[in-house]
């Protein structure tokens, strides 16, 4: 039993400073260690020592341009045995004929989820906002449920909740996943939407192709072109 | 028979396709010491064909399929017409060059292939990075690029070098890729 009149004003105050201040450190604690708000290396959530591989095939050149990486990481002998599973947006039709007539995609080996999208090509930027929301929270399942290691995304807006997801999983403490994030080839003079939100806060690691990229974001890491 | 092989890409992009119609081209390819042209042309409405070409390709059954090819002289040289293939790279295999559209995946195709390329740059799209890309690849050497415009494209094709900047092998740029994972995932 609580003694009459606790919480008093000052120790409700003190709860719910505490409460913050231990929120804020789990978000320190598993955000992107490029951010200002992280905290140093050693005292950041570890990554996972096992787990899925997860990727997000954009559609169209996006596609073209993850089946190479993937292929990278399937050809390591530390990587060669884990588990692959795919994103696709359910309005996509080409990426898994393409991933599979390549090779990269191999069912019922490798796990495909497909989710909403969260804007299409033309769509107002307005009638974004519920789809994205809606594109979250189908992301959520798949990726809390296959809690994977690594998450590579390359673009265009669908990996965005994809990511989101991850970083949530990360908070939960449901999974370690590590986000890497590879600009589009065609991006040679500024990010795309989808890279400045990576940047922001999302991605663990932001790739650019292109120098002049790397050299006008701070935060991006240049690779070369990978096509 | 070296070829000049052309490509649109899977849209529309009539202004290319009206550049290789007109008479110029003919002409600078075989500047270039070609002899025949093969042309994809996606997606491109009749009414944009020349109406010698239309018939042709209606000849061929192009009306119905949409992997017809149509094959007729056209300003004194041999020309092959067909919207789509499954797969365009024996095209850009057998073709001494190719002048296509900005889109990446065509662009390293080529490029990958080793072919000497044109980049034609279609202006009507908006928010246009496909330019970017090709001016970017054009100051390393790798391509040539030109605005579409029969003038443009038939002056670009005639002086189009005789050798390219070869790309840098993509293992490099992947096996840097592969090092940022290992760094995430802490197995160095």
């Amino acid at each position: 039993m609580l003694a009459d009149g606790w919480p008093d004003a000052t120790s409700a105050w003190a709860l719910v400073l505490a409460g913050l201040g231990l929120l804020l450190f789990r978000l320190a604690h598993v955000v992107p260690a490029r951010l200002p708000i992280a905290l140093p290396k050693w005292l950041r959530q570890r990554p996972a020592s096992e787990g899925c591989i997860m990727a997000v095939l954009g559609s169209g050149g996006h596609t073209a341009e993850m089946l190479p990486l993937i292929d990278t990481l399937a050809k390591r002998p530390d990587l060669a045995g884990a588990r692959r599973e795919f994103v696709v947006a359910a309005t996509d039709h080409t990426s898994v004929p393409r991933a599979e007539a390549a090779g990269t995609l191999s069912l019922p080996r490798d796990r495909l989820h497909v989710i909403p999208r969260s804007r299409e090509v033309g769509q107002s930027w307005a009638s974004t906002v519920p789809a994205t929301l809606r594109a979250l929270t189908a992301s959520v399942w798949p990726v809390l449920a296959s809690r994977p290691r690594l998450l590579v995304v390359n673009g265009p807006g669908t990996c965005v909740p994809v990511a989101a997801a991850a970083l949530l999983g990360r908070f939960l403490g449901v999974c370690a996943t590590r986000i890497v994030f590879v600009e589009s080839v065609c991006r040679v003079e500024s990010l795309s939407l989808t890279g400045r939100i990576m940047l922001a806060g999302l991605a663990d690691r932001v790739l650019v192709q292109w120098p002049q990229l790397a050299a006008r974001h701070r935060g991006c890491e240049y690779i070369g072109i990978t096509m | 028979m070296p070829r000049v092989f052309v490509t649109v890409g899977t849209t529309e992009f009539p202004a290319l396709a009206q550049a290789v119609f007109a008479p110029g081209f003919a002409e600078a390819a075989r500047r270039q010491g070609c002899d025949s042209v093969e042309m994809q042309i996606g997606r491109l409405s009749p009414e944009a064909l020349p109406a010698p070409v239309r018939e042709a390709l209606s000849r061929a059954g192009g009306d119905d399929d949409k992997h017809a090819s149509a094959s007729l002289d056209w300003n004194g040289m041999p020309l092959t017409v067909f919207r789509f293939k499954a797969s365009i790279q024996p095209c850009i295999e057998s073709a001494a060059l190719v002048v296509s559209h900005a889109g990446a995946g065509s662009v390293f195709e080529c490029l990958r292939a080793r072919k000497r390329l044109l980049v034609v740059v279609n202006d009507e799209l908006m928010d246009n990075h496909q330019q970017e890309l090709a001016k970017a690849m054009a100051d390393g050497g790798h391509l040539a690029y030109c605005s579409a415009g029969d003038a443009a494209v038939a002056a670009a094709l005639a002086t189009l070098p005789a050798a390219f900047e070869p790309l840098a092998d993509p293992a490099t740029s992947l096996s840097a890729f592969s090092a940022v994972v290992s760094e995430e995932l802490g197995s160095f």
